[in-house]
């Protein structure tokens, strides 16, 4: 048979080995790294045994940053070079930070990038790049415990997540040195873990309560589908609240004036917290605080009068799950499960609130801290296709709606929320002046319809396009949004068929160049090192590229190809072959791109074909019986 | 398959307004299970972007054909007719109509039970949208559709939708009291 000459032995990965992918729930308190081992999905504990890593980054020195548990107990010493909750500074601008106010004890530079850089002793860091620590700290684990190279990894984000924290998030693992293969939503990865796809149909809701946050999300599955109907919630509603309210409770018994000091009020925090975790297993608890070196309090909560304390909080959560129900246009009684998502609900009168709302009971066999993960995991053993049989498809929506700026700072809304991706939408724009050549898109996500009240996503310049007489240009700009929730602007001038470069300004993200050189500062400074990383990105991309063209030649090229086009794309194949070895990534680069021009065709005419036997059986005639 | 694709031929459908939605849905899954870009994370970048482009395609399609309203304008634009959604209607018994409408939920909100009275107007709304719906899967079914006057019902039931979304904010807003 032909294909087996396509092939040349021993240079292409078996088919069927094992591909090592992971998950990641890159969390606002605590980060996770899954994956599936011999058909398990399991979290990765470090070698002291903590599946939970803290997202928490120190710069102790030039030479020295400390992630997780270490750089968390470090954070009342060393607050201006520790840095918490990264997570709410991503894809965020330098006023966002100031409104984020006295929550933040950092120092900002103003720098060049549009993104805040937080200020430490051992230099300015964006939140990207301190993100990039947390991930690259679980890369480390998960090859140290998986023993190899990874293929890729699925890294989710909160479902509400715009295109700007996204494009960070995707950053950040680039950084990181891992190949994203999806950015997945919480709620759709905590359904994944749950199994949720294999059979069942129905509506379900997510409901995670965390630390600080509290997200719900409605979900609808069908025959291995999933798709996010809608999502609400409230960002700053969590156990860190129950804690504080069980905190002044005791203040109150123990005649503790609120002006406390730093010291004693974290350690009544921490008794308010261990109180609460005692009680989801107890009845009782007795509580043992030492005031200062005279005084010392002790008294005992019970289960129900902590219940009494907290129920206003837990309380709050039902008006988002009205919101996201009436989002959806579901109502209450279609709702067959309920699963619950971080550690907030582990507090049994949540379980009991959300049970009674919804009148079911709530899902808890998998740890709540761990769900998410787990079902990244499972997402990634899908895609690195180690389950070619599988039959799951996520279905993610656009959470805001994408507009562009109009006369008089007004929004027009290209995309609006909670459309399925990928979606593209094309716009025709002209030009005002004779001989222009370049314009500006600004575009915005949101719902307000004026520019200022939405977000600033990033400023599209359109240059190169044909000079001609004020309004006769007819440039068509297409606004690709793909799985990830991620932006792609690309303009075409219709009469003349020109193709307009974009230049694209993120507001509040890094451009191409500052990643690349970020990339650059993170490894070695030395001129080779930087020539030598970037000889072997070109390689691993001409590998994927024969490899990917190699199986598909094998899947098809008989039914597709005749004699010609199969040997011309053969010689290019070959031709990117002879240079892949060689040390010149620039020609490796070029050659990758010819066999991308020569197989242009046949990837149209593989697309086609998958649409085709898709729709085998389906006939225009046979709908008409 | 041509490079003229309208979203009926992209899901094999036959073009008219009656479509069955069950099947609509059903082809939609086995399109995207055949061209979302999930199905590509270790293929050619060029062939993940391609991916990309068609399963954006489907879901368009999906979302035009879905909807009733969408898929009347899409089925007019293919025989020539822009349905403009800002056009101005001025049938004098459509005006009154719609504008005691109106009234009458306005009405029903201020209401000792407003929740009871809301809903009922709700009804009502949709009473007279479904009708129209009907009238309009009539016109399309006739041997020589009138588009215009198909046109002309359309953008009376884009308003009978809004007026839909209207009611119905206005009943959240009333249970979450």
């Amino acid at each position: 048979m032909a294909l087996l000459q396509i092939t040349e032995p021993g240079e292409s990965t078996a088919p069927h080995q094992h591909r090592l992918a992971i998950g990641i729930d890159l969390g606002t308190t605590n980060s996770l790294v899954a994956s599936v081992r011999s058909g398990v999905a399991e979290t990765f504990p470090d070698v002291e045994g903590n599946h939970l890593l803290p997202s928490v980054v120190r710069y102790v020195s030039k030479d020295e940053i400390v992630v997780g548990s270490e750089a968390s107990a470090a954070a009342v010493i060393d607050p201006l070079n520790t840095i918490v909750s990264v997570k709410r500074m991503m894809g965020r601008g330098l006023g966002d930070m100031k409104s984020l106010g006295s929550k933040l004890p950092y120092h900002f530079s103003d720098g060049s990038s549009s993104m805040p850089l937080i200020k430490t002793n051992s230099g300015d860091f964006s939140p990207v790049e301190i993100s990039s620590e947390i991930l690259k700290t679980l890369r480390l684990r998960a090859e140290e415990t998986l023993g190899g190279e990874l293929t890729g990894a699925v890294i989710t984000v909160p479902a509400y997540f715009d295109e700007a924290q996204r494009q960070a998030t995707k950053d950040a693992a680039q950084l990181a040195g891992l190949n994203v293969f999806r950015l997945l939503n919480e709620p759709t990865a905590a359904a994944v873990a749950y199994g949720l796809d294999s059979g069942s149909e129905g509506t379900v809701i997510i409901f995670d309560l965390g630390g600080g946050t509290f997200d719900v999300s409605v979900l609808r599955l069908n025959k291995g589908i999933f798709e996010v109907l809608a999502t609400a919630g409230d960002s700053a509603l969590g156990g860190d609240d129950m804690d504080h309210a069980i905190a002044q409770w005791i203040m109150t018994k123990a005649n503790i004036s609120d002006d406390v000091n730093h010291a004693l009020m974290r350690q009544l925090m921490q008794h308010a917290r261990q109180a609460k975790e005692t009680l989801t297993e107890q009845s009782s608890v007795t509580i043992q605080l030492n005031i200062d070196s005279e005084t010392s309090w002790r008294g005992s909560l019970s289960r129900e009068k902590m219940n009494e304390i907290i129920l206003p909080l837990v309380k709050q959560t039902l008006r988002p799950c009205r919101q996201a129900l009436r989002d959806a246009g579901v109502s209450k009684e279609e709702i067959e499960k309920v699963v619950m998502v971080g550690g907030s609900t582990r507090v049994p009168l949540v379980r009991e609130l959300v049970g009674e709302f919804f009148n079911c009971d709530p899902l808890v066999d998998i740890d709540p801290d761990k769900v998410v993960a787990i079902g990244a995991a499972i997402q990634a053993d899908v895609l690195a296709g180690n389950k070619p049989d599988d039959e799951m498809l996520l279905l993610d929506v656009i959470p805001l709606s994408l507009g562009i700026e109009t006369m008089g700072g007004l929004v027009e809304k290209i995309i609006p929320r909670n459309t399925t991706i990928p979606i593209s939408r094309a716009q025709e724009f002209t030009t005002f002046k004779d001989g222009q050549t370049a314009m500006a898109v600004h575009v915005v996500q949101g719902e307000r319809e004026v520019v200022d009240d939405c977000r600033s996503l990033s400023r599209f310049e359109l240059r190169g396009i044909p000079p001609m007489v004020a309004g006769s240009a007819r440039i068509q700009v297409t606004f690709q949004v793909d799985a990830d929730g991620l932006l792609n602007v690309t303009a075409l001038e219709k009469n003349s068929g020109v193709v307009s470069h974009v230049e694209v300004k993120p507001s509040y993200g890094l451009s191409e160049g500052e990643i690349e050189q970020m990339l650059r500062s993170s490894f070695d400074h030395a001129e080779s090192d930087v020539k030598l990383r970037k000889l072997r990105e070109q390689q691993v991309e001409a590998d994927r590229e024969i490899l990917a063209l190699e199986s598909a030649l094998a899947d098809d090229a008989g039914v597709l190809l005749n004699q010609e086009e199969l040997s011309n794309i053969m010689a290019s194949l070959e031709t990117l072959k002879s240079v892949r070895d060689g040390d010149d990534a620039d020609l490796i680069k070029q050659r990758i791109k010819d066999v991308e021009d020569v197989c242009s065709f046949y990837v149209e005419r593989r697309m086609n074909r998958n649409i085709e036997k898709a729709m085998a059986g389906h006939s225009v005639e046979e709908f008409n019986d | 398959m041509t490079t003229v694709q309208t979203h009926f031929s992209l899901f094999s459908l036959p073009v008219v307004f009656d479509i069955d939605l069950v099947e609509l849905t059903n082809r939609y899954r086995d399109l995207q299970k055949a061209v979302h870009p999930d199905k590509f994370a270790n293929s050619s970048e060029q062939e993940r972007l391609k991916a990309i482009q068609r399963a954006s395609q489907v879901n368009d399609g999906y979302a035009v054909l879905k909807s009733p309203l969408s898929r009347a304008q899409y089925l007019l634009e293919l025989n020539g007719v822009k349905s403009d959604d800002n056009a101005t209607i001025s049938d004098p018994f459509f005006l009154m109509q719609q504008m005691e409408m109106r009234e009458s939920l306005e009405e029903a909100s201020l209401k000792e039970d407003a929740l009871a009275a809301v809903e009922d107007s709700l009804d009502e709304i949709d009473n007279v949208y479904r009708a129209l719906l009907n009238e309009i899967k009539r016109m399309f079914a006739e041997a020589n559709p009138d588009y215009h006057a198909i046109n002309n019902n359309v953008l009376k039931l884009h308003f009978f939708n809004r007026l839909k979304n209207e009611a119905e904010t206005l009943l959240a807003n009333i249970e979450n009291k």
